[in-house]
């Protein structure tokens, strides 16, 4: 009787150590997950101005669909958070399609050697940033699983650990750009 | 590379198949003939001196005959089926192919491939093929590894993997090392449990990597050193690719990726590239695998050379 006293707080405490490290595992794997989007996401709004730079010399009446770029570029400065971030890179994405269709329309541009390396590096990045998010969405699942499920759910509270929100697609990302007035004629 | 297999089956090795199936006869004629020769004559030796000792050599005897009469019986067919009809399957996906039916990979390169980290004391093969495969290097046989412990009735042998190994040589721009093996904890235990004991069985260094897909989750668990580049290659339709593969061949796979190769591992319970003994060969099922193989493995190449 007196050896089971002992034994069930020990074994209390042991449970409760381990569910505990268990919930900071998962909110620090969102962490790294943040640090990696964000890391990726810097990459490429680095190379914008570049890209920017190289396209203006060529495409001289696209200066609306440009200044749109630089515009949502310096945002990226201002913003406080990796959701704001994201959420200018999803816009800086739809006019990235719109430019490239719209490079078409410049052959001179499509054969100069700076522009297809930024356009290869701007590709790559893109599928870093999407295969970042997915990190970061997985993480994320986890880690709202945990808190929420038993036995997580008894000391999440307690821990300051609160629900967290995925990285969706927004709406106009989903749809694919009117291309109609991209071509010229 | 064949795009359409029905075609190449009726054109190309229908015919020789049909061929072999009367080798296949010939030689349960002749396996069942001899068995029944061995069998009969052991009984009246048993029946006769019915001796424990003499017994049970006479067992022993008996059981070395019959493997013996099995090897020598179909002999004929299993060379003729390698020469005729894996020498030109292999010849129509791997340009400069190069197949030698007791060749294999060779220790190094299986050991190269990540897939299984266990000690070995037993390595054999066969059926060595090798040439370019899309524009690469390829190289295959079949492999049996085993860890043999003990000595005398003490003695056990656990196998390590059976099965076919397929090496391609391909340059791609991921950094990291993935390994992709096949959930045996999940399936049995759920995802939950079985994730804890994957954790506690885990041998390397790499990371245990989750992702969006279910279904995938409680067939394969995954490893890799890097989170993002694995994500990369993982795509969900690469993910969709390989449950439709594991469904369509019913055998087990794994798959590692790494800097400048990809490695493919099916797990089989018998020689894969030995013909059917007991069912007819006509219907080629070790051929329509082999081009499901292949065709995973352009897949593969294809999403690795998109990320």
């Amino acid at each position: 009787m007196s050896v089971a006293m002992y034994l069930v707080p020990i074994v209390i405490l042991i449970v409760i150590i381990l569910i505990h490290n268990m919930l900071v595992g998962k909110r620090n794997q969102i962490e790294n997950a943040e640090g990696a989007l964000d890391a990726v996401l810097k990459q490429r709004f680095d190379l914008i101005p570049q890209l920017v730079e190289v396209t203006k010399q060529f495409m001289e009446h696209e200066e609306k669909l440009l200044t749109r770029i630089i515009e949502l570029r310096s945002r990226v400065d201002s913003a406080s958070s990796l959701k704001e971030k994201n959420q200018i890179d999803q816009e800086l994405n739809s006019e990235l399609k719109k430019l490239n269709i719209t490079v078409e329309n410049y052959p001179q541009l499509l054969s100069n050697n700076n522009f297809t390396k930024l356009q290869d590096a701007m590709i790559d990045l893109e599928s870093n940033v999407s295969a970042a998010r997915r990190f970061y969405n997985t993480s994320v699942v986890e880690y709202n699983d945990a808190i929420q499920m038993f036995p997580g759910l008894l000391l999440a509270p307690t821990m300051g650990m609160k629900k967290r929100e995925r990285f969706t697609v927004e709406e106009n990302e989903k749809t694919v750009p009117n291309t109609k007035n991209l071509f010229k004629k | 590379m064949i795009e359409n297999f029905s075609d190449f089956y009726l054109k190309k090795i229908r015919g020789k198949l049909v061929l072999l199936e009367v080798e296949r006869k010939k030689g349960l004629r002749l396996f069942s003939l001899l068995s029944f020769i061995t069998l009969a004559s052991s009984i009246k030796l048993f029946w006769t001196y019915r001796n424990p000792v003499f017994n049970q050599f006479l067992i022993i005897a008996v059981v070395v005959l019959l493997v013996l009469i099995y090897k020598l019986s179909f002999h004929t067919y299993r060379k003729k089926y390698k020469e005729k009809i894996l020498a030109v399957l292999f010849g129509e996906y791997l340009k400069d192919c190069f197949f030698r039916p007791d060749g294999h990979l060779s220790e190094a390169e299986y050991v190269s491939t990540l897939i299984y980290q266990s000690a070995f004391n037993k390595f054999s093969g066969e059926d060595y093929a090798a040439g370019v495969f899309q524009g690469f290097n390829l190289k295959m046989s079949e492999l049996q590894v085993a860890y043999q412990s003990g000595s005398g009735k003490n003695k056990s042998t656990k196998s390590v993997f059976r099965g076919l190994m397929i090496i391609y040589y391909m340059p791609h721009r991921l950094k990291t090392i993935t390994v992709i093996k096949p959930d045996y904890s999940a399936k049995i235990l759920g995802t939950w449990l079985g994730g804890i004991f994957n954790k506690m069985e885990k041998r390397t260094s790499l990371e245990s990597v989750r992702l969006e897909n279910p279904e995938f989750e409680r067939e394969f668990k995954i490893e890799a050193d890097d989170q993002i580049d694995v994500r990369k290659f993982l795509t969900p339709y690469m993910q969709e690719q390989m449950l439709k593969l594991r469904a369509r061949i019913k055998m087990p796979f794994a798959l590692s990726v790494q800097p400048g190769q990809v490695s493919f591992a099916f797990s089989t319970l018998t020689d894969f590239f030995d013909p059917p003994i007991i069912t007819s060969c006509i219907e080629a099922q070790t051929a329509k695998d082999i081009d499901s193989f292949f065709k995973f493995v352009r897949d593969v190449k294809l999403e690795l050379e998109k990320a």
